[in-house]
């Protein structure tokens, strides 16, 4: 057995040959290196370890068990641990001595040359250790002892022993490399790069203390870097702000950061491109904020596109909270101002007072005007941000239900947007009124339908979408029974956008009018075949709806139809009720209307021969019956000129109330059909046919004339919409309780506004609605609480 | 191919992936690349380097070992594989030697399967069957003895 | 033979690292003692912290805890040993709960951040502190079941006393009808031994809107001892009926399993206590949707017959399969099996009064109903059918309706023996 001095002496030996290994490796790592030299370093680690200690601690391996178990198996690893760091240290302080005469980027090309080579010799150093990774290393580290294996060391004796020198140095070559850079001078940035990847392989300080990943990098490169940066760039800012306007600078900051960043990416670490983004965005755009949104109104209100875009994504980069919010806030104001402007102007404008017509045209392009201008700026200039888009519907909602024009029921905003659709989609026939301004421009399909988006644009913003949506159903159905439609195209694509817009509940109503429409056409010729072509001595054409699908009453007037007519309804309704069993017809008289001819006494030329054709209503029909030569009341026959009759006469004739028969007299007598032998319309007078009358054209419209009265109407509408939503507001409350079973009030409430979707609930309408059901016993107050509700099923 | 050269100058030559079941061989490939040179084991002869070859020839397909953390429940030693077992039946020197080179050449499910079959020479025996297995001399003293055995008393109770 | 000359040359050649690694690969500690006692160089290496370092590993205990326990103690093989004596008997159950625990943990922390918060740490039953419990003990008798229990309990205490996360059931929540049930792990002070009829049970976990309990069974009648006693069962006291859950170590243990392989989902940081795999789910994938169903015994229902959840969860899995952007459920059709071999269907337009629409920006819909033996007295035992649902939305359909097949899901039956 050998001594110990022997062994002393064979591990110095086997360490001679091992250093001076590692230093041909440190020397010439990425060369070729003999694969006899790897082996052979690589066992002498072995020996070292494994074959040394045995023999060494031949005569000596007992000792106490608790300080063996400390002694057991660190001595031969420790002293090459000890011995490689040394020997490595040496080394390092040597390369420092070198790099001390480089500066600039001289000392860069240097580090960067002396890192790669470190960087391969430590890896190889590395797995020529492993059996002291293997073994000592990893026993170390099982017992929680602050050692690292043999690669961490070698990097950390780069860091500490060479690279803290070296750090000032470097970073100030780097400063000088990138001030020419930005100066605009031609230097190589994969400098940088590769010092920067050096950074980011030292790691942490110090790996054990639980240091970050990237904490070299985060505190002496990133650090000093964002640093140098903020202060070069603060002093160029001011230089430019000092030298031109606002905007110039916006122009300048723009470009700038553009340029940072693209270049940050070819050198900074990726994790750390935000941090540096953020230092410039706030050096560049967030240290001038208040100056950069002040010039925002300017901008918008020139409707400069190109600055406001660039303005958009200079703020975007400082958050949407601090950067953008302001600017949204600002936008929305200025849309509502400009919408709210737009409006008083058409308040003020003659032509809007005189028809409702056209003050829902000008209504609606005004609202249009405003709106579009504002999202084609959202869409040119802001990318349609999100946030911006929803300032703009805000803005958008404020001025469209609330304004100078929406002031009564009648002209709220969903009733002037319901008449200018019906404008859009209705026949304009000359001879009743003047034509919508709009009607040329709906000439082709592509610009209805155009229109008709627009239309639906300004639905989607309204508060009150039901009212709207009532309205819309009674101009429809009376442009259907009156086959006023513009096109059944047009109606179609009106009622598939509605129902894009608000789904199918409203428009399923809709397509039942339109199917019942269809189902009456192929019905009214079946009736023609069946009964023969002679059957009935005039055209009759009928319409059968469907009770409930239609905004219509049966009416409430009695009226004696004309025999001539009479048969023919008899006829029909034999017809419809032999093809449909049990059901009824009522028939709706005051939404009838026919084409009487009339040969005059007087009249000469054409009108003598063809005669003049009026379209009245059934009502004036019946009454203008009654006048015909040979028909009346059983009077007698007092002239040329046909029957001579009085009020109290034609209110028995026709079986009508005596106000619809004054009105309808009224318009004959306006129109001069009737004479009347007091000129007005009273108990007293006599109605007789003006044989002299006389008129430019041979067809006359007088069924429209009486229109239907505006205010009733909208009454009308307003009571169905309030009966509707307390309806809803109920069915929602039902709904709700059935789903929870007990809720307290304020839940109640709250649940309830986010439910119901077309329009706003008001609090006193759900308050009534719960009393309701409590009183109709679907719900009742909890015994416990009376601030609860609980669900009876 | 792979050449190995064991201590007594004898060449091997191996596939690729039989010779890189060895760390130390798989890391000096990728540190030196492949030289066509021999690579010398001067710590292995070639009747150990024979035997560790026929091992890594056997197992050159086995998939990488999988370690769950939460799996280490106390492996039984004994659930050995019939080849490994029947390859494992050497006698004591060739075991050790085998273990030696396991562990210098860095192969790791080799070096698992030589300390297993240790352990299940040694599971269950008292020392003294242990000493007439390994042929290891008793260097305690009977007082040393004593207090050994006091030492691990509390391992007797239940 | 030259037996007598090479061996020991070889044997004492090994490296001490090499004999580290043949002495961790015993698995008996007392094996390793013995390994101490063969000579002085074995000696130092079988009584190394290295070894023993492995074996505190291997048996999962926390050094850190028993260092303080064991003051001035140093040495890991001192350490071992003192952590044997304090757990005499208990050694195997601390091993395996502390293992089921760590798992849950770790699994609770990347999963469910707020189970992790509940779960305090024990209260050292096993320390020289009084035990709280003590009359328990007593109760539960020593038996190796029981002593897994009691470990779960030493080194983990159930729901926090100061922060009660009572929403979050260690064993599952799920809400059905506005009835919201979480099954908590309670904390030991709340553990308590129950009569129902001839059984004692100890309740370990409950709930307290719905009464379902988890307990172990800690006395029964003869007849079921064998069967039943120190299982862990499922119940509910009003309606009598049972679920056998096995011992407490193989419950917890498979439990755990379960969580970490994912068999519950874990939706706002409460875990589902449906179960998405299983003997009593159904799963199937058509046209790149999956329809899983999972059913589950009611135990806080009605005595008078038996009533299940099941939940139902629509995914698109693979929407280049679907094809469309969006699907709208039309109608369910159900075939309800009963143990009299027959069976019943049951249609109805969409799920729940609601025609869900499953979109690629929403590809997920879950709904949980009920499912109950007729009062006449047919039990209930399966159930399987289809959904139809219609590509688009039913208002604007872009495909022909077709069919989300439900593979036949058996129900849960529970015991009645109680």
């Amino acid at each position: 057995m050998e001594s110990p001095q022997d062994l002393a002496i064979e591990a110095n030996r086997i360490w001679a040959e091992l250093s001076s290994g590692v230093n041909t490796i440190l020397e010439k790592a990425g060369e070729d290196i003999d694969p006899k030299l790897y082996v052979g370093l690589y066992t002498h680690v072995y020996n070292f370890c494994a074959s040394l200690r045995p023999a060494m601690h031949g005569t000596t391996y007992y000792t106490a068990a608790e300080s063996a178990a400390s002694m057991r198996g660190s001595v031969y690893g420790q002293e090459l641990y000890t011995r490689l760091s040394g020997h490595v240290l040496n080394y390092m302080a040597e390369v420092a001595q070198r790099a001390s005469v480089h500066q600039g980027d001289d000392l860069l090309t240097f580090y960067n040359r002396e890192w790669v080579r470190y960087g391969d010799a430590a890896k190889m150093i590395h797995n020529i250790f492993d059996y002291l990774n293997r073994h000592w290393i990893q026993r170390e580290q099982d017992e929680g002892n602050n050692v690292c294996d043999i690669n961490t060391l070698m990097f950390r004796l780069w860091r500490n022993r060479f690279f803290m020198d070296v750090r000032t140095a470097l970073i100030d070559a780097v400063f000088s490399l990138m001030a020419r850079i930005r100066g605009g001078q031609v230097a190589d940035l994969n400098l940088v790069k590769s010092v920067v990847d050096s950074y980011v392989s030292l790691g942490s300080d110090d790996a054990a203390t639980g240091g970050k990943k990237m904490e070299v990098y985060d505190k002496y490169f990133l650090k000093p870097f964002i640093d140098g940066t903020e202060k070069y760039y603060r002093a160029e800012g001011e230089r430019v702000l000092k030298e031109g306007p606002i905007r110039d600078y916006m122009v300048w900051a723009f470009d700038r950061i553009k340029e940072e960043e693209t270049r940050a990416e070819l050198y900074l670490h990726e994790t750390s491109l935000r941090e540096f983004s953020t230092a410039l965005n706030g050096e560049l755009i967030g240290r001038q904020r208040d100056a950069l949104s002040s010039e925002f109104r300017p901008m918008l209100e020139a409707q400069n596109r190109e600055d406001l875009g660039r303005l958009y994504q200079l703020m975007k980069r400082l958050g949407e909270a601090v950067g953008l919010d302001p600017l949204r806030e600002i936008f929305g104001a200025q849309v509502r101002a400009a919408g709210l402007q737009a409006v008083e102007r058409v308040a003020a404008d003659q032509a809007a007072a005189e028809s409702i017509a056209s003050k829902s045209q000008l209504f609606v392009e005004a609202l249009l005007s405003v709106h579009d201008l504002y999202s084609s700026i959202l869409h040119d200039a802001f990318e349609v941000d999100p946030g911006f888009s929803k300032a703009l519907d805000r803005a958008c909602k404020d001025y469209i239900n609330t304004n100078a024009v929406c002031t009564t029921n009648e002209t709220n905003a969903a009733r002037l947007l319901a008449n200018y659709c019906d404008a859009l989609l209705k026949k304009s026939s000359a001879g009743t009124r003047a034509a919508p301004v709009g009607a040329e421009g709906a000439s082709s399909e592509d610009s209805l339908e155009h229109q008709l988006a627009q239309a639906i644009c300004v639905y989607r913003y309204l508060k009150d979408q039901d009212m709207y949506q009532e309205a819309y159903a009674r101009f429809f159905a009376r442009r259907l029974i009156n086959e006023q439609s513009v096109s059944t195209h047009g109606e179609e694509t009106m009622i598939a956008k509605l129902k894009e817009a608000s789904g199918s509940d409203f428009t399923s109503k809709l397509m039942r009018m339109f199917t019942d429409i269809t189902l009456s056409k192929d019905m009214s010729e079946q009736f023609r075949d069946s009964v023969g072509k002679h059957a009935v001595p005039f055209d009759f054409d009928t319409k059968v709806l469907t009770t409930g699908a239609w905004p219509f009453k049966a009416p409430e007037t009695k009226l004696q139809l004309p025999p001539e007519v009479g048969a023919a309804v008899d006829q029909f309704t034999e017809f419809y009720q032999s093809t449909q069993q049990k059901r009824c017809l009522n028939w709706l008289w005051q939404y009838s209307k026919a084409d009487v001819k009339i040969f005059f006494s007087g009249a000469t030329g054409a009108a003598a021969k063809a005669g003049y054709v009026f379209t009245v209503s059934t009502y004036q029909l019946a009454i203008l019956l009654l006048f015909n030569a040979d028909s009346g009341p059983g009077t007698r026959y007092d002239s040329d000129d046909g029957p001579l009759l009085t009020l109290a006469q034609i209110t028995a004739a026709t079986n009508l109330e005596p106000a619809i028969v004054e009105g309808e007299l009224e318009v004959f007598v306006k129109a001069r059909l009737l004479n009347s032998s007091t000129g007005n319309v009273d108990a007293g007078a006599q109605f007789q046919l003006n044989g002299g009358f006389k008129s430019k054209r041979l067809r006359i419209n007088l069924a429209g004339l009486r229109r239907p009265d505006q205010k009733r109407e909208a009454t009308e509408i307003q009571a169905a919409v309030d009966s509707d939503r307390m309806q809803k507001i109920q069915a929602a409350i039902v709904r709700i309780m059935k789903a929870r079973k007990q809720l307290s009030h304020r839940e109640l409430i709250e649940t309830t506004i986010t439910q119901i979707k077309h329009f706003q609930p008001q609090i006193s309408d759900i308050k009534q609605a719960i009393d309701k059901l409590i009183d109709s016993a679907y719900i009742e107050r909890s015994e416990d609480s009376r601030d609860t509700y609980n669900y009876l099923a | 191919m792979i050449k190995l050269q064991s201590s007594d100058g004898i060449d091997f030559e191996v596939a690729e992936a039989i010779a890189k079941q060895s760390v130390l061989i798989t890391n000096l490939l990728e540190d030196l690349g492949e030289t066509g040179e021999a690579i010398p084991l001067p710590n292995v002869s070639s009747k150990v380097l024979e035997k560790v070859i026929e091992y890594c020839t056997q197992h050159q397909h086995d998939p990488p070992l999988v370690v769950d953390e939460y799996d280490d429940v106390p492996r039984r030693s004994d659930d050995m594989d019939p080849w490994d077992e029947a390859f494992m039946k050497l006698d004591q020197d060739m075991l050790f030697e085998i273990l030696l080179a396991a562990n210098y050449m860095d192969i790791k499910p080799l070096l698992d399967l030589g300390c297993k079959t240790v352990a299940n020479m040694i599971r269950g025996k008292t020392p003294e069957e242990i000493r007439k297995q390994f042929n290891i001399v008793n260097d305690f003293t009977p007082e040393e003895e004593e207090q050994i055995r006091k030492e691990n008393e509390w391992a007797e109770a239940n | 033979m030259a037996l007598d000359a090479a061996p020991p040359a070889v044997a004492a050649a090994l490296p001490a690292e090499l004999y580290m690694l043949v002495f961790e690969r015993l698995d008996s500690f007392r094996d390793l003692c013995e390994c101490s006692r063969v000579c002085r160089r074995w000696r130092t290496v079988a009584d190394s912290d290295g070894v023993w370092g492995a074996m505190l590993r291997r048996r999962c205990v926390d050094v850190e805890a028993e260092r303080r326990a064991q003051a001035g103690v140093r040495g890991s093989k001192a350490i071992f040993a003192g952590w044997h004596r304090r757990y005499r008997g208990f050694t195997d159950s601390y091993t395996r709960m502390r293992r089921v625990f760590g798992r849950l943990e770790s699994w609770a922390e990347a999963n469910c951040p707020l189970l992790r918060q509940s779960l305090a740490p024990g209260l050292g039953w096993m320390g020289d502190e009084p035990m709280p419990v003590r009359e328990l003990l007593d109760v539960v008798h020593d038996s190796p079941a029981m002593r897994d229990f009691i470990m779960a309990h030493h080194l983990h205490d159930g729901q926090r006393r100061r922060s009660r996360y009572i929403e979050c059931g260690m064993f599952g929540t799920y809400e059905c009808y506005g009835q919201a049930c979480s099954l908590s792990w309670l904390s030991s002070r709340m553990l308590q031994v129950v009569a129902i009829g001839r059984f004692r049970i100890l309740v370990f976990a409950l709930c307290v809107n719905t009464q379902n309990y988890l307990s172990v069974v800690v006395g029964c009648p003869p007849e079921h001892e064998a069967a039943l006693m120190h299982h862990v069962v499922q119940l509910q006291p009003q309606s009598h009926r049972i679920e056998d859950r096995g011992l407490f170590g193989d419950f917890i243990a498979a439990y755990v399993d379960g969580l970490v392989a994912g068999r519950h989902d874990v939706c706002n940081g409460l875990i589902s206590m449906m179960p998405n795999a299983g003997p009593h789910v159904g799963s199937s994938v058509t046209r790149g949707i999956r329809t899983t169903v999972s059913a589950m015994f009611c135990f806080d229902e009605t005595p008078h017959f038996r009533v299940y959840r099941y939940q139902v969860t629509f995914e698109i899995v693979d929407p280049a399969a679907l094809g469309v952007d969006s699907v709208q459920l039309v109608s369910r059709h159900w075939l309800i099996h009963y143990s009299n071999r027959e069976y019943i269907q049951a249609e109805g337009a969409g799920v729940v009064g609601e025609f869900p629409i499953i979109s690629t920006a929403e590809p997920y819909f879950r709904y949980c109903s009920r499912m109950r033996d007729e009062p006449e007295g047919l039990v209930v035992v399966g159930f399987e059918g289809r959904f139809s649902v219609v590509p688009g939305t039913i208002d604007a359909p872009l495909g022909p309706e077709f069919s989300l097949p439900v593979p036949y899901v058996e129900l849960p039956i529970p015991m009645e023996i109680l």
